[in-house]
């Protein structure tokens, strides 16, 4: 019998944070044990230097010009970086720029989750899935040959799922207006995004399929065509009437309703 | 895709239809002339540009070398609803008072039949490239190419069509139904984590998430 699933849930950088590790040898706990607490340790050193709730953090002075970039740790530029080009990549609809400050928080948490997952991968993970706050980096299945299979809870109804998603190695986000209200914000218009209830971006990375659902929410209706043309994400979502779309490559990776 | 498809026929049956009227004399009064007529109502799906089927009176249709026809059509393309002329002076080629009283006469007498008398002239049209889309969505490239012999149409052919590798998106937007977990369960499927609109803390004791969490610990 395969040993008992690792898991462990850290609420870190305002949300909360599941670890679920499979193996297949009871031995390996410690070492995966040991690999889960460096990984929560990184999590809380991220949340140290970005978080916007703290003005002592590096980001929060940075702002206010107190901190060159040069004096900042070096995932700060990383970070400022992957903000610039996700900005472009979305026609500007991916901002780290809140309220004219500085706030690169909606690329942090996939950032982090990501660099989290590679931690464990290195640390001798082959099979596990990193959840931060409803977004998903997965890692080699939740055993040989088998995908993990990641619900997507439906925007109109948090108990059920809309569609059920199923990656071996990859990232699942799901941006949406349920839980936090319309959070997200159409940076050309300063106005909340409110036609699409969930967007939902599938791909071989959690920082851009994070980002990518973010935008495609801002974007509303003109996400669909806009996440169509992004090689290697596909993209479902869910709008407020409860209807749908999802991109033409969506059903390979997830279910959709008969049709 | 579907309604790509259902543009794309749309699109050449409107071709069809408006063409078939264009050369069929023996219809009483065309309903739908292909160059001067615009049905009243029509506001824009069909407009068809074409040199050779509105052809100069006299001249052969297939004698016409620059022929092209541009199909320009916002989705979903209805069929000959509507349609007007971007060539200039088409008018006079095809008068409907004249159609209406030409019997399909073999001789080459009246210039506004547009049939030739000739026997069999067989003339192959391509249309330009066009892009189908609605409300600012671009849904892909159409492309037609028809024969047309004695300026009948015999024969539509797509040389461009929007394909997958288009990557073009279910259109079609669907109801979203609610997956039940005990549905998905019964059906053998094994959710292992749960993504949704980010959760705070808070909201995490609420989600599902949390449940599946403290199953597995």
């Amino acid at each position: 019998m395969a040993p008992k699933p690792l898991v462990h849930v850290e609420h870190v950088m305002g949300t909360v944070v599941s670890f679920d590790l499979r193996f297949s040898d009871e031995t390996k706990r410690p070492a995966m044990e040991a690999a889960v607490g460096n990984a929560v340790v990184w999590l809380h050193d991220v949340d140290d230097v970005f978080s916007t709730y703290r003005d002592d953090s590096q980001i929060s002075r940075l702002g206010r010009g107190e901190l060159r970039l040069a004096d900042c740790n070096d995932n700060v530029a990383e970070v400022l970086d992957l903000c610039a080009a996700v900005g472009r990549e979305t026609d500007g609809y991916f901002s780290c720029t809140f309220s004219g400050r500085l706030d690169p928080t909606g690329l942090v948490k996939g950032w982090a989750v990501q660099r989290a997952s590679e931690l464990l991968t290195v640390a001798g993970s082959a099979h596990h899935c990193v959840n931060g706050g409803g977004d998903i980096q997965a890692a080699g299945g939740r055993a040989r040959g088998v995908p993990w299979q990641v619900g997507i809870s439906h925007p109109l109804e948090p108990s059920g799922f809309a569609s059920v998603v199923k990656v071996t190695d990859g990232a699942v986000a799901t941006s949406g207006t349920a839980e936090r209200g319309a959070h997200v914000v159409d940076p050309h218009t300063g106005r909340p995004a409110e036609t699409l209830a969930s967007v939902t971006v599938v791909g071989p990375d959690l920082i851009r399929s994070d980002a990518y659902a973010t935008a495609a929410l801002a974007m509303g209706e003109s996400a669909r065509n806009w996440l169509e043309s992004q090689p290697g994400y596909e993209g479902f979502a869910v709008a407020a009437d409860g209807s749908g779309w999802w991109t033409s490559g969506y059903p390979r990776v997830g279910s959709v309703p008969p049709h | 895709m579907r309604r790509f498809i259902a543009v794309f026929i749309a699109t050449v049956a409107g071709l069809v239809v408006l063409l078939s009227f264009k050369d069929s004399p023996a219809k009483p009064p065309p309903p739908v002339a292909l160059s001067p007529a615009t049905p009243a109502g029509s506001s824009d799906p069909l407009a068809i540009s074409s040199a050779p089927i509105s052809s100069a009176p006299g001249s052969p249709i297939g004698s016409d070398p620059a022929s092209s026809a541009a199909v320009s059509s916002s989705a979903p393309a209805s069929i000959a609803p509507s349609t007007s002329s971007t060539v200039p002076s088409p008018t006079k080629a095809s008068p409907a008072p004249t159609k209406s009283s030409a019997k399909p006469t073999p001789k080459p007498t009246p210039k506004p039949t547009p049939k030739p008398s000739a026997s069999g002239t067989t003339k192959t049209v391509t249309g330009s490239a066009i892009t189908v889309g609605e409300r600012g969505l671009v849904f892909g490239v159409v492309q037609v190419r028809i024969t047309l012999t004695n300026g009948k149409i015999t024969a539509a052919t797509a040389v461009r069509y929007p394909t997958d590798e288009s990557r073009s998106a279910e259109i079609s937007s669907y109801s979203i139904p609610v997956l039940s977990r005990e549905v998905l369960q019964a059906q053998g499927s094994s959710i292992a984590v749960v993504s949704g609109a980010t959760y705070t803390s808070d909201a995490y004791a609420q989600s599902v998430q949390a449940a599946l969490d403290a199953a597995k610990a």
